[in-house]
């Protein structure tokens, strides 16, 4: 009876331990969510502020525009989320054509930066955006972007 | 003498004796009538000098009629500097020479220092924190240094110190008007009035972005679209002549003590309490630049804004002008086109709304609303002086006491003449009218003497608008020649114009002419016949 006692209040103990540890968990886990960004962006601040880190950054920025065509969605960042709501499959039609320059990759000196990206969709005519991209939870997401006229 | 004294040691010895004279030498105060007073001297700050090129403004200070002084402290922004120098490198020592009316340009004949040493009975004083800039208000030679340098000022001259302060400077100030005097008692009570020129008393957009903030707002959106064309801007070229040439340090700027207390809702903001009622007179002053984005700023194909009002660029006007008793804005407004270069490049260019076939390189134009720039422009300095000379003219314990400062008025510093009264800001005509009152002891309210302005302006386009108080014809005689054409006339000087008035007067007979009520008569004669002499006059 001891015996079964002692196994029990440990399994107890294991439990209790278990809950607290998850807790903890979860909080510490939030708590890097919210200072995230703000590592995050540096990161990419430092990273854009040399050469090779520069051209990294720009393949990067073209392969993410280049899943526009494919999943808009995916590309709109958290601070856009409220703003473009469900539209971000109108805003980039289905069958678009996508035409990121990588050699206009800019940082803006605060973890982000811009590019030109072309988009075709069907049966309109291309325009040519400056895409404002940041780095959001380790992928390049688009902020907003400004059309660019011609000279 | 030192050469026959014999070499080396005469000039050393003569130096020391220079030195010795300086150190014991009192900085003095001259009052128009020629009474001396000691500068006061207190620990944080120095007396402004006066500087030769800002011009009318007088050789030394003045006191007022009382034999007073109202002590002014200067307090620059974050990183530059208050020093009043030749150089012009402190933030309130440049000439005021720009306008946000499109076209306009001032005449830039003084700074805002200079402006502010010609108000009577002003001593202006300088509080330079430069070295100290990354630190927080709170630091013992910030906030808790300018306190005890206003504490002293105010007990040494009697006076309610006014403090003119811009950007972070405004909580500097806002820090020490918010703690308790050295001496004990509210030291809010020893302070009158407090003028900021962009003071972000709720924080700074740009600081949140120095920070990695990620925030949708349009303003934010355009600043990065700015600083990324900066980075490739500055990348090709080490000066630009743009604001690349400044943005990127502010944000380098920002990464410091400082720079994340500024951020918009920071911890260190909400500690600080508001400027109290005591203060009488909380004046802000902002600058907004409105972007105006020929297309949408958006997500691609969904549009979101086409106006972006981006303050004047770090600090947004919303929070400048923040519990404030009033405000004035300068305003000014661009048109941003992003442009495809061939390269494939994404540029900038910004034309003024006004002028949009001019198109600039991106802030080439970055004058009147810049942040730096607020202390130059033409609108919020005559704002500024305006609200502190009103300060000081009412301590004075009556009008007719005023000494005019014949003793150092510079002759250059005639009142206008009525063009140039016409071509004036709204708040520059307010204080040349305030002056023109104090010269000749006029208590009528302000609005009767625009009137008497306006209406003596519109005959006598040519003469000064002092022309209003009579003062007696400006011409010793009438001298000889024929009469002017009314519209020859109209656009004489006071002395050739009052000639012409004596000669009217001699051919009429008249031995004891009133000259003003002939420049009336002929005035308005003259209004409505132009190509008439003026001797066609009724009865001439």
């Amino acid at each position: 009876v001891n015996a079964r006692r002692v196994v029990v209040l440990v399994l107890d103990i294991v439990l209790l331990a278990a809950v607290v540890g998850f807790f903890v968990w979860q909080s510490s886990r939030s708590d890097a969510g919210s200072s995230g960004a703000s590592t995050e962006s540096e990161q990419a601040r430092v990273e854009g502020s040399t050469a090779a880190g520069k051209r990294k950054q720009a393949r990067e920025v073209r392969r993410a525009l280049l899943k526009l065509a494919r999943n808009p969605d995916a590309l709109v960042a958290d601070a856009s989320r409220s703003k473009v709501g469900k539209r971000a499959r109108r805003a980039v039609p289905r069958g678009s054509k996508v035409t990121p320059v990588q050699r206009t990759w800019s940082p803006d000196g605060t973890g982000g930066g811009t590019m030109t990206v072309k988009i075709k969709a069907p049966g309109k005519r291309q325009v040519a955006y400056a895409a404002v991209m940041v780095r959001e939870a380790g992928g390049w997401k688009v902020l907003a972007t400004i059309p660019v006229a011609n000279p | 003498v030192t050469a026959r004294v014999g070499g080396w040691r005469a000039w050393v010895a003569l130096g020391l004796l220079v030195a010795m004279l300086g150190l014991g030498a009192r900085t003095l105060i001259v009052h128009a009538d020629g009474a001396r007073a000691e500068v006061t001297k207190c620990p944080g700050v120095d007396l402004a000098p006066r500087l030769a090129s800002d011009r009318g403004t007088p050789s030394t200070q003045t006191l007022d009629a009382r034999g007073r002084y109202v002590p002014i402290v200067v307090v620059h922004g974050w990183t530059s500097r208050s020093t009043h120098n030749r150089g012009r490198s402190g933030a309130f020592s440049h000439l005021i020479d720009l306008s946000d009316t499109v076209g306009r340009k001032p005449a830039a004949q003084r700074s805002l220092i200079g402006q502010l040493q010609k108000i009577p009975g002003a001593a202006v004083y300088t509080f330079d924190y430069h070295d100290l800039s990354a630190q927080w208000v709170t630091h013992e030679r910030l906030g808790p240094a300018l306190g005890k340098a206003l504490d002293c000022l105010y007990e040494k001259s009697g006076e309610k110190v006014i403090v003119v302060a811009h950007s972070m400077g405004g909580l500097i100030a806002r820090w020490a008007v918010t703690h308790d005097a050295d001496g004990g008692g509210r030291r809010s009570e020893h302070v009158s009035t407090v003028v900021t020129f962009a003071t972000p008393q709720t924080g700074s957009l740009l600081a949140k972005l120095a920070d990695g903030v990620i925030d949708s707002s349009p303003q934010l959106v355009v600043l990065r679209i700015i600083l990324a064309d900066c980075g490739r801007r500055t990348a090709r070229k080490f000066e630009t002549g743009t604001i690349c040439d400044f943005l990127p340090d502010f944000m380098q700027a920002f990464r410091t003590p400082s720079g994340d207390a500024l951020q918009a809702g920071s911890p260190q903001l909400k500690a600080l309490d508001p400027f109290p009622k005591d203060v009488t007179y909380l004046d802000a002053l902002a600058g907004e630049t409105t972007l105006k984005v020929p297309e949408y700023v958006g997500w691609f194909e969904t549009p979101l804004t086409r106006d972006v009002n981006i303050g004047d660029i770090v600090v947004m006007q919303d929070s400048a002008i923040d519990h404030s008793s009033a405000h004035t804005v300068a305003h000014c407004a661009y048109q941003l086109n992003a442009v495809r270069a061939q390269t494939d490049q994404i540029g900038l260019t910004l034309g003024q709304v006004s002028q949009q076939d001019v198109a600039q390189p991106l802030w080439k134009v970055f004058g009147p609303c810049f942040h730096s720039n607020l202390m130059r422009t033409e609108r919020l300095t005559n704002e500024a002086t305006a609200i502190i000379a009103e300060d000081i003219s009412k301590r004075r314990p009556v009008a007719t006491q005023q000494t005019p400062l014949t003793a150092t008025a510079d002759p250059d510093d005639k009142l206008p003449t009525c063009s140039e009264y016409g071509d004036m800001e709204p708040g520059q005509k307010d204080v040349v009218l305030r002056r023109m009152q104090e010269d000749h002891n006029d208590t009528l309210p302000r609005f009767v003497v625009k009137g008497s302005v306006l209406a003596y302006c519109a005959l006598n386009p040519g003469r000064h608008i002092d022309g209003i108080y009579a003062p007696g014809s400006h011409a010793p005689d009438g001298g000889s020649g024929p009469l002017p054409l009314c519209s020859a006339w109209r656009d004489l000087d006071d002395v050739a114009s009052d000639a012409a008035l004596l000669r009217l007067a001699r051919q009429r007979g008249d031995a004891k002419p009133d000259i003003h009520a002939l420049r009336l008569v002929v005035g308005v004669y003259c209004k409505f016949k132009p190509d008439h002499r003026i001797d066609d006059s009724p009865g001439g």
